[in-house]
């Protein structure tokens, strides 16, 4: 995970991206601790506030835990739901830019159609 | 210590006001920034909150009591870029009176940190050069882990590298500590991500005043072609309007609602920087 100062996300959000990137890439995988506000401050050299912001978003949503004074676990089943939260988002965030974009440069829904399916061979 | 209020504190130097009726608050536990030009006042405030020089008018409370004690001298540091200490005395020296009056500074901790940016302890303050010095006063006054420490211009003259591991001892001291520290400067991009509070200072006022995230997140920029922009802006409240070229950019206020916007107009994050100086002109109108 890098943060990025000129990235239009707040640090925040940055840091709770990262990290469910992390969790769905099984790099935390089921019942595993996650990095401490503390790390999370040191590393990307934050206020530990708002490292603390973007990991209590990831208890609030339901995909950590807290274990006192231990520190915070993924949960059983987070994997899955983190797929659905971002697949819930994907139109939002990918399919409607792309589909302004496209209406700008009049592009038809037949060659759009094409070129996700010559890209995605591309990508096999 | 827990908390320091500033109430209508003003400054003249004969005819100028250096400070003008400045309201604030520091609560312990937070991290500041007091962002502001040269000559905006951040010095003169720190000084009369440190003690170190009178307000013409106002008062600073220390825990509810109107001036400084024994104990409430002790719960605060204040580390300014002139030194006020003899020129020939030692760093290692520098170290060892501080701690005389901070119980919590660890010597050997201390030395340490400083090996790390490559200070040579045996040398006289006088000896340093601009960024060495800053250095050495800013470390100590970490070091001194009082309640709440006042760092005014504390990388004066360090290069990147020593800078970033000054960012990074001021967090570390700070989740130690829980503590207030205070960073007055005016490399402000830079010390964004470190801070919780924002104070802007201009011209002896205080323009804004805000968490970090509020801050943020209330500001931000449209940008596209003019005609395009000129469409959109009276549905915003604009705080700066920037037009060359045929392209126009917009710093607008308010929240960061997802509006519909034309085709070919960009949304994008403003940073700290850029809402101080478009707050700072707009204040000098």
């Amino acid at each position: 995970m890098k943060l990025d100062t000129q990235d239009s996300k707040p640090i925040y959000l940055q840091i709770q991206e990262g990290l469910e990137n992390a969790i769905l890439a099984g790099t935390y995988a089921e019942e595993m601790q996650i990095p401490s506000t503390t790390e999370l401050s040191r590393v990307f050299q934050i206020n530990p506030a708002t490292a603390g912001k973007g990991v209590n978003a990831l208890i609030d949503e339901g995909f950590c835990y807290k274990k006192r004074g231990i520190g915070i676990f993924v949960k059983r089943g987070a994997a899955e739901m983190l797929k659905r939260k971002r697949k819930a988002a994907f139109k939002e965030m990918y399919l409607l830019p792309l589909i302004k974009e496209a209406k700008q440069l009049e592009i038809s829904k037949e060659d759009l159609i094409n070129w996700i399916e010559e890209a995605d061979d591309g990508e096999d | 210590m827990e908390r320091i209020r500033v109430r209508d504190i003003s400054k003249n130097y004969r005819d100028v006001k250096a400070l003008d009726r400045v309201n604030l608050e520091f609560e312990k536990g937070k991290i500041y920034g007091l962002l502001g030009r040269n000559g905006a006042g951040k010095s003169t405030l720190l000084k009369i909150i440190a003690g170190r020089i009178k307000a013409s008018d106002g008062q600073v409370i220390y825990d509810g009591e109107a001036l400084l004690n024994d104990e409430t001298s002790r719960g605060i540091y204040f580390s300014e870029p002139d030194n006020i200490l003899p020129e020939s005395m030692k760093v290692r020296d520098f170290c060892r009176y501080t701690s005389q009056f901070y119980p919590r500074f660890n010597l050997e901790e201390a030395s340490r940190i400083l090996k790390d940016f490559g200070v040579d302890e045996k040398k006289r303050l006088n000896q340093l050069s601009t960024g060495y010095f800053a250095i050495v006063r800013s470390v100590v006054a970490l070091h001194t882990r009082a309640d709440f420490i006042f760092l005014d211009e504390p990388t004066l003259g360090h290069d990147a590298v020593s800078r970033e591991l000054f960012y990074d001892e001021v967090l570390r001291i700070y989740r130690e500590e829980e503590n207030t520290i205070l960073l007055s400067t005016h490399l402000i991009d830079e010390i964004s991500n470190l801070l919780e509070e924002v104070i802007f200072i201009d011209h002896g006022r205080i323009v804004l005043e805000d968490n970090m995230e509020n801050m943020m997140a209330s500001y931000f920029y449209l940008a596209g072609p003019a005609d395009q922009i000129k469409e959109i802006e009276g549905s915003f409240n604009v705080v700066e309007k920037k037009i060359d070229l045929g392209f126009a950019s917009l710093l607008v206020q308010g929240s960061d609602e997802e509006s519909v916007l034309p085709t070919g107009i960009r949304k994008s994050r403003a940073g700290l920087q850029d809402i101080f100086i478009a707050r700072s002109k707009k204040n000098n109108e």
